[in-house]
């Protein structure tokens, strides 16, 4: 462990932007987003939640997948196929440990076999600075699914908030190597100073308002009476179908594929995010598999709580974030609707 | 040639065929001959192929060959990705990525009496390889019955082989669905039945079926779902946990009981 003076990450950052593209959290139009760090313009932000997780540095709103180029026509017609993977060194300082254990979701989804060469090439020329959070969100509940509000690992460097400075963790080779590389800005810590570390973690972890009895949930999820409760109906006919919820969510992975065409002879097959939300996702030529909202939203529910962890070795498909909370304009709140579900008979 | 997943290997157009009513038959072969050597498949199965400029969408391949490299898919004409293909000539140009999924269990169906296979309209597709290569391993397979059903006499696909699997012995054909299985008389405990068609069809089916007796785990049915990716990452085709496209698309009935949870898969 060491411990770096707050005045100083600036230093270190901008260190580091030699050889990484650096992300932090940063305010833009008067929201918390993660973005490129430039030591001039940007102040760094030690509170709140980002409005996107750093999901979208693996796996991007919308990304070109390949290029095709179209030459000759009928018989002696070809295409050129370009694919565009990433090779860029990226490091994200500023994530939060919901949003680390999130990042555990995708791998498990995007690196299982056949691997996503896409994600994949982020995935591996992205480093983790994580902040542990010094006090919950009002509408935080990592703490019941072991996602949070500390790290311990998972990140190349894990900083804890002291006030004035930050107590630094080693939690990778590469981290490690970075740290050592600036060795000059960091210090020992006292050991009052690490002592303080575990009781803001303590002291978090005593806020958090919301507990979900995560297991109680999962085992009672298969139930026929809970599959069919009014519940989800009572709940979801406020949604106002607009997919928010999926796409501030850190876990979330579905994408449609299309083609853009440049000219008439070039083309862009991207892939962007898309909602099990939206109508139109499992949408066929004459028929719907899941025609109404409450069997969408139900499904979601299911698929982060129940069909992923059957999957992925008991691995949650939330990381409790709420985000979704946050930003649902019709306010529905996820929260509340697993709690019901855990006390209901 | 790239070993990206998502990347469409070059291919072209062989031959076409009108087979019914917007539907047209294709017979497509890779560039690279070794792709061409080296591609095969199984009966329920399907490829992801792609019009370069319009883009790209998942087909049952609808023909058996004993001849290596021959990829036929039979393309009803309901969207863009359909209606290019069709204004498709010989000789063009187009991408194959596949085969992808689980097809119909072979091994499952052995040894029971009565083979019934139940189809609607383009439906057929997916089933007409399996037909194919029963009726040549006929030693194997009991009395094999197939019925077919289609919206109008012009929708009818397939005809030539509808005549000669009809012409085969042991094996039967008969005309709508609806109208000839509540009429079929099968010792259920001895049949096995291969189902594609309109969800509305398949319900009827595996009703009709299960009364009959036949076990919900001799019932296998190809579902169709929006298989973007066809390697269970767009999240599209999911029915309770499992990915329609890596897991289906052909599943048993039973199995289908059991995943759906969240789904309708009628």
């Amino acid at each position: 462990m060491k411990v770096l003076s707050k005045n100083r990450l600036v230093e270190f950052l901008d260190k580091l932007s030699g050889s990484f593209q650096v992300i932090a959290p940063i305010f833009r139009r008067g929201e918390l987003v993660f973005d490129n760090f430039d030591p001039d313009r940007s102040s760094l932000e030690f509170k709140g939640l980002t409005h996107y997780s750093p999901k979208e540095y693996l796996f991007p709103e919308s990304e070109t997948l390949f290029t095709f180029e179209i030459t000759g026509m009928g018989e002696s017609e070809a295409v050129a196929i370009q694919e565009h993977l990433s090779n860029i060194e990226i490091l994200i300082w500023g994530v939060r440990p919901c949003d680390l254990n999130a990042i555990k979701v995708l791998d498990a989804f995007f690196l299982s076999e056949p691997a996503d060469p896409y994600y994949q090439a982020r995935r591996a020329r992205t480093q983790f600075f994580v902040l542990n959070c010094n006090e919950p969100g009002i509408n935080c509940f990592c703490r019941s699914l072991n996602a949070g509000p500390f790290a311990h690992d998972g990140f190349a460097l894990g900083f804890t908030d002291l006030g004035d400075e930050f107590l630094v963790e080693v939690g990778s080779k590469v981290g490690k190597e970075l740290l050592e590389e600036q060795n000059q800005l960091f210090n020992e810590p006292a050991d009052t100073q690490k002592e303080i570390g575990r009781l803001i973690e303590e002291k978090c972890k005593n806020q958090f308002d919301n507990f979900l009895a995560i297991e109680k949930l999962k085992a009672k999820l298969p139930f026929p009476q809970v599959l069919n409760s009014p519940i989800w109906e009572e709940q979801i006919k406020k949604c106002k179908v607009c997919g928010t919820c999926s796409f501030v969510c850190p876990t979330c992975h579905c994408f449609n594929i299309e083609d853009l065409k440049k000219t008439k002879r070039v083309v862009q097959r991207m892939r962007y995010w898309d909602s099990c939300q939206l109508s139109g996702f499992t949408q066929m030529a004459g028929h719907n598999s899941r025609p109404s909202q409450t069997e969408r939203w139900r499904h979601k529910v299911y698929d982060k709580f129940f069909y992923l962890p059957s999957k992925f070795n008991g691995l949650l498909g939330c990381v409790g974030c709420g985000r979704c909370i946050d930003y649902c304009q019709a306010g529905i709140n996820m929260f509340e609707v697993l709690m019901r579900i855990v006390d209901e008979q | 040639m790239s070993s990206n997943i998502y990347a469409p290997q070059p291919a072209r157009i062989r031959s076409i065929k009108d087979e019914a009513e917007g539907v047209k038959s294709f017979i497509l072969e890779f560039e690279d001959p070794k792709q061409k050597e080296s591609f095969y498949y199984c009966p329920g199965q399907f490829i992801e192929v792609t019009v370069f400029g319009v883009g790209e969408a998942p087909f049952s391949l609808s023909s058996f060959s004993l001849e290596e490299g021959i990829i036929g898919i039979s393309v009803a004409n309901v969207g863009e990705v359909t209606a290019a293909l069709h204004s498709k000539k010989p000789g063009e140009f187009l991408g194959i990525r596949g085969p992808y999924g689980r097809g119909f269990p072979l091994e499952e169906v052995k040894g029971k009496e009565n083979i019934l296979f139940i189809a609607g309209g383009i439906g057929l597709a997916p089933l007409r390889p399996l037909i194919n290569q029963m009726l040549v391993a006929q030693a194997n397979f009991g009395k094999i019955t197939i019925l077919y059903g289609a919206e109008t006499p012009q929708s009818f696909c397939f005809r030539e082989d509808l005549a000669n699997w009809d012409n085969k012995e042991n094996c039967q054909v008969f005309f709508g669905v609806r109208k000839s299985l509540p009429q079929l008389m099968i010792n259920g405990r001895e049949t096995a039945a291969l189902i594609s068609g309109p969800p509305i069809m398949n319900e009827f089916a595996i009703l009709e079926l299960l009364r009959k007796g036949v076990g919900k785990e001799k019932i296998f049915i190809t579902l169709e779902r929006r298989m973007e990716c066809g390697i269970g990452k767009c999240g599209h085709c999911a029915v309770g946990k499992a990915e329609v496209c890596r897991e289906g698309p052909v599943f048993s009935y039973q199995e289908l009981e059991e995943l759906r949870l969240t789904d309708r898969i009628y």
